[in-house]
């Protein structure tokens, strides 16, 4: 009763796929053991019912790194049809981690030959080989990894051209489209308002929220298809867009009452406290601060309260904020690094300086500001 | 006690005891001072809420009281205090938990809001009793798959003590609960096939309710094949009649050689090593009293000497729809040996060979030469391809020796099980004893005591063994209902066609209107079938159904309402497909079973 798509794949070397349990199962512990027994319960079941019943659509619920972890529950034929699965849903994903992995131990060799001419050849050459390509479902992946590296190839009517068995492929393709093509944002909600299977794939709030941040319309125009799909990451996104666009009181208005439990909370306060800020409520603001703690949001609060006025906040927590932004943070070190110069506290500026001076020496804009507060032209940098 | 309100205390606590009257012995008039205990802040709530706070998973887990602000913060949160919220109360917290009912104002309210299921554990040994009562059945296992546990919030320090001391027990029983539901689908399709071949048997025969005590005090010795089998074989030899002996299907072949006849002997699986193994019952007293499910070749042995086992699984009420008493078959043919051994007579139970542990250089029994093959190759496997959890992972459990034995988690697994039924043999008022603890050797059994063999100078020779007559009536019954399964099948397969139809309708909805609740509803899996066959169609499709279950919990682990609300339909919709497949691959043999019935 096997289905006849895992008679069609080759073998995978067995010593490599000992390899790949190996590692898999070193790794495959989430910290929560009840979960761990019941995933591995689901995924033998769902090996059970592929065996004897043939691959079934639930198979998109699966990640690249659920359909590697099918080779510790599965023995024989299958495990190939499931190497060559997870293969290509780790490409679908752009799932470094796991594509490292299987090019590492050479399996899915077939699959990575192919990923990896279009990921080497000329542009014109990709450009043939995937227009050549005649299986709707391989053209639509390899569509997916030459719009990585080359966006301008990417056409709107691909994203209709995407099997409907696929949603996966559809939802990586409209990610990629808000991120790095934003004069197809409208072909995307379009896509998105007649596709549902594709907006629920995977997390609707990582689609909706990019589109309504990169969106020239307003928010509501740009949300209202999509009422009941969104959740808070969208809304905060909504809000964000709000006060960039000097709408504070219907950036307010969203992240009023905000859930405090919520992985959005901090964005959501931070919005709030920049809306109070703007209102002149500092109270309110330093109330905010309070509550935030995420590092980003935190800092940004606390540089716009010293921007605002260098008696809301005192040195030492300016300085503890610049000793705590991390090397991808040259914005935030700048700002401060700058209150600090306003304020005329060049020593301090110069001894941060020297603490800071491996993380952002090598930054283009930042590298100079600290070289000439470390040479004592501190006024100079000042007004950099 | 600081910030203590005694009238704010009398009021929460009269409110709580309508709510939760068992709690009146945690809840004095007077309260004693209680420790202190530090109160979740914002981030506190945040780190230890923030991972159940964001997805949409429907059961949460509190290990621990602490001064009751987890509870304060779940019933202030949207997503959480829609949970199914279970919170153990530890020893050592008792007083701490009456005095936050006269500390904190908010404490009823979000009592009242939440409503949570508390349990309090008042030792290790409680933990066995919340598995019985909150995990019990099939249905409430598949919950479990997206389960949030909190158990790193503070407490006081008696009951940091406690959860340290208790946390590896809990969470090594609440992972070992869900293999209950099973995860092979074929597993079920066989059995069912099984038992209609077996029926003729089976159900002619007399069940275990006709047989039930009918040994009187006569002990019972319920044989497994652990290494430690080797010495007692000597003395059961001498007591196989004085005794009632209860083999496991494994050590038959080997107990038959060394000239040893046990009265019965419990095959439980499906496999086709079983009807090896049972070859030695022919032509010897031993009569089958193991489950339906085995392949028909495996009672041809026995010429007819069987007595029918009625479990708990549905397939047991398809048969016979009230057996009686029935006996939980367990994990394993030797826990199912002890099970039936220990119904058959209202003696004291005797486990022999039940080391459920390895020794030096020994996995069992050299009669039980089956299952020390199996046990190796299952270990090379494991070791050379690293599957998850086949179930022979090592193990260090309590020994009989006082220290910790290498065993593996099946083992594990079946010595939970005897456990669990020597505790209510126990709560009867008879013994059970484990001879390996009197020999200290093998693992410890939890409601067992220690003991050897009884002497056969002290026991009366047994009269020949005489079963009671059978209801021939019970077959033809049987098989008046089962010629109806083809056309069942039919009629389920056109009940998944309309629910799929109205799936597909539902998902063109807005999602504040997808109906999931009412469509759920309407997958059940006994749609379209005649009430004569309800429970086999329950039974074979039941994997299916737990399965598809625990993973929708699993899909619940969203932040996204609306793609958790999708998940379901698309599971519902999915196991409607397989459903439907699943009948469609049955249905020849559905036909084979009702032909045989005409």
């Amino acid at each position: 009763m096997t289905a006849p798509e895992f008679t069609l794949v080759a073998p995978e070397p067995a010593a490599a796929l000992g390899q790949m349990r190996v590692e898999l199962y070193a790794r495959f512990s989430s910290g929560n053991v009840v979960r761990d027994e019941c995933y591995r319960l689901a995924l033998s079941a769902a090996v059970w019912r592929l065996v004897h019943f043939g691959a079934e659509g639930a198979f998109t619920f699966y990640t690249a790194r659920d359909l590697a972890n099918f080779t510790l529950v599965a023995e024989g034929g299958v495990v190939d049809f499931l190497v060559r699965a997870g293969f290509t849903r780790a490409l679908i994903d752009d799932d470094a981690d796991m594509l490292a992995l299987y090019e590492r131990l050479g399996l899915a060799n077939a699959g990575r030959d192919w990923s990896a001419r279009l990921h080497e050849c000329p542009r014109d050459e990709a450009i043939a080989t995937v227009a050549a390509i005649t299986d709707a479902e391989e053209q639509a992946t390899a569509r997916l990894v030459l719009a990585r590296r080359f966006p301008d190839t990417i056409a709107p009517a691909w994203l209709w051209a995407v099997p409907t068995t696929t949603p996966t492929i559809a939802y990586a393709l409209c990610l990629l489209i808000l991120r790095v093509r934003t004069d197809l944002l409208s072909t995307v909600a379009a896509y998105l308002q007649q596709n549902r299977a594709v907006l629920l794939v995977r997390e609707p709030d990582e689609l909706l929220a990019l589109l309504v941040g990169q969106a020239s319309t307003h928010p509501q125009t740009t949300l209202a298809p999509f009422a009941g799909f969104y959740g808070e990451a969208t809304v905060v996104a909504a809000a964000a867009w709000h006060l960039e666009h000097d709408e504070p009181d219907a950036a307010h208005a969203l992240v009023a009452g905000f859930r405090p439990l919520s992985t959005h909370a901090d964005r959501a306060w931070l919005i709030a406290a920049l809306v109070a800020l703007a209102r002149n409520r500092l109270d309110e603001v330093q109330q905010l601060r309070g509550l935030i703690q995420d590092h980003g949001c935190r800092a940004q609060v606390i540089l716009r309260l010293a921007e605002y006025s260098p008696s809301l906040v005192n040195d030492t927590d300016l300085l503890a904020l610049l000793d705590g932004c991390t090397a991808d943070e040259p914005e935030l070190f700048y700002r401060g690094l700058l209150c600090l110069l306003n304020r005329k506290q060049l020593t301090a500026a110069r001894h941060l300086a020297a603490r800071r001076q491996l993380d952002f020496q090598h930054h283009p804009q930042l590298g100079p500001i600290i070289t000439a507060v470390l040479t004592g032209k501190a006024a100079a940098a000042a007004l950099h | 006690m600081n910030g203590f309100n005694a009238q704010l205390y009398a009021e929460q606590r009269a409110e709580l005891l309508t709510i939760h009257p068992g709690f009146a012995p945690l809840l004095p008039i007077e309260p004693v001072p209680a420790p202190p205990v530090t109160s979740l802040d914002l981030a506190g709530a945040r780190r230890h809420l923030g991972v159940a706070a964001n997805n949409h998973a429907s059961l949460l887990l509190i290990v621990g009281w602490g001064d009751g602000s987890v509870l304060r913060w779940i019933a202030e949160d949207a997503l959480l205090r829609d949970k199914q919220v279970l919170v153990l109360l530890l020893a050592g917290e008792e007083t701490a938990f009456a005095a936050a009912f006269g500390m904190t104002p908010g404490l009823l309210p979000a009592v009242q809001r939440v409503r949570p299921q508390m349990v309090v554990l008042h030792s290790e040994d409680d933990i066995a009793t919340l598995m019985y009562e909150h995990f019990r059945h099939h249905e409430d296992l598949p919950r479990l798959a997206g389960i949030d546990i909190v158990a790193d919030h503070p407490l006081t320090l008696a009951g940091e003590t406690s959860r340290r001391e208790w946390s590896p027990a809990l969470m090594k029983a609440l992972s070992d609960r869900p293999q209950m539901y099973g995860n092979d689908i074929m597993d079920s399709f066989t059995g069912l096939t099984n038992a209609a071949q077996n029926a003729g048997t089976i159900l002619a025969a007399p069940t275990l309710d006709d047989c039930w005590g009918m040994f009187g005090q006569t002990p019972v010795i319920s044989i497994a094949g652990g290494p430690s089998l080797a010495k007692h074989i000597p003395r059961l030899q001498e007591l196989q009649h004085r005794c009632i002996l209860v083999a496991c299907d494994s050590v038959l072949p080997g107990l038959v050689a060394a000239g040893i006849e046990p009265h019965f002997v419990t095959p439980l699986e499906r496999l086709p090593a079983t009807v090896d193994l049972v070859q030695s019952a022919r032509g010897t007293r031993t009569v089958f009293a193991g489950s339906c499910v085995v392949p028909p070749a495996a009672l041809v042995p026995f010429e007819g000497r069987a007595i029918g086992l009625f479990a708990g699984d549905q397939l047991y009420n398809w048969l016979l729809e009230n057996p009686g008493h029935r006996a939980n078959t367990g994990s394993s043919t030797g826990v199912c040996s002890f099970t039936v051994g220990a119904s058959l007579s209202h003696g004291p139970v005797y486990l022999v060979g039940h080391d459920l542990a390895r020794a030096r250089d020994q996995s069992h029994w050299s009669g039980a030469s089956y299952s020390s093959g199996l046990w190796k190759e299952q270990k090379q496997r494991v070791a050379a391809s690293a599957r998850v959890a086949s179930g022979y992972e090592d193990r260090m459990i309590p020994g009989n020796d006082g220290g910790l034995v290498p065993s593996i988690v099946w083992w594990d697994r079946f010595r939970g099980e005897i456990a669990s039924d020597a505790a209510s043999i126990r709560a009867a008022g008879r013994k059970v004893y484990n001879v390996n603890a009197h020999d200290r050797v093998g693992a410890h059994i939890d409601h067992t005591e220690a003991a050897p063999l009884p002497d056969p100078n002290d026991l009366p020779k047994l009269a020949p063994m005489q079963l009671p007559p059978g209801k021939p009536e019970r077959l033809a019954n049987w098989r008046q209902r089962a010629r109806a399964l083809p056309e069942d099948g039919e009629g389920f397969r056109a009940h998944l066609r309309s629910l799929r139809s109205d799936l597909t309708a539902a998902r063109a909805l807005p999602p504040e209107r997808w109906p999931i609740e009412a469509l759920a509803q309407r997958l059940n899996v006994t749609s379209g079938v005649s009430e004569g066959n309800k429970w086999a169609f329950y039974y074979f499709l039941r994997s299916a159904l737990h399965n598809t279950t625990a993973e929708m919990h699993l899909r619940r682990r969203t932040p996204s309402t609306a793609r958790f609300r999708w998940e379901v339909l698309n599971a519902l919709d999915g196991l409607s497909d397989a459903l439907d497949k699943a009948v469609v691959t049955l249905q020849p043999r559905l036909q084979e079973i009702a032909r045989d019935c005409a």
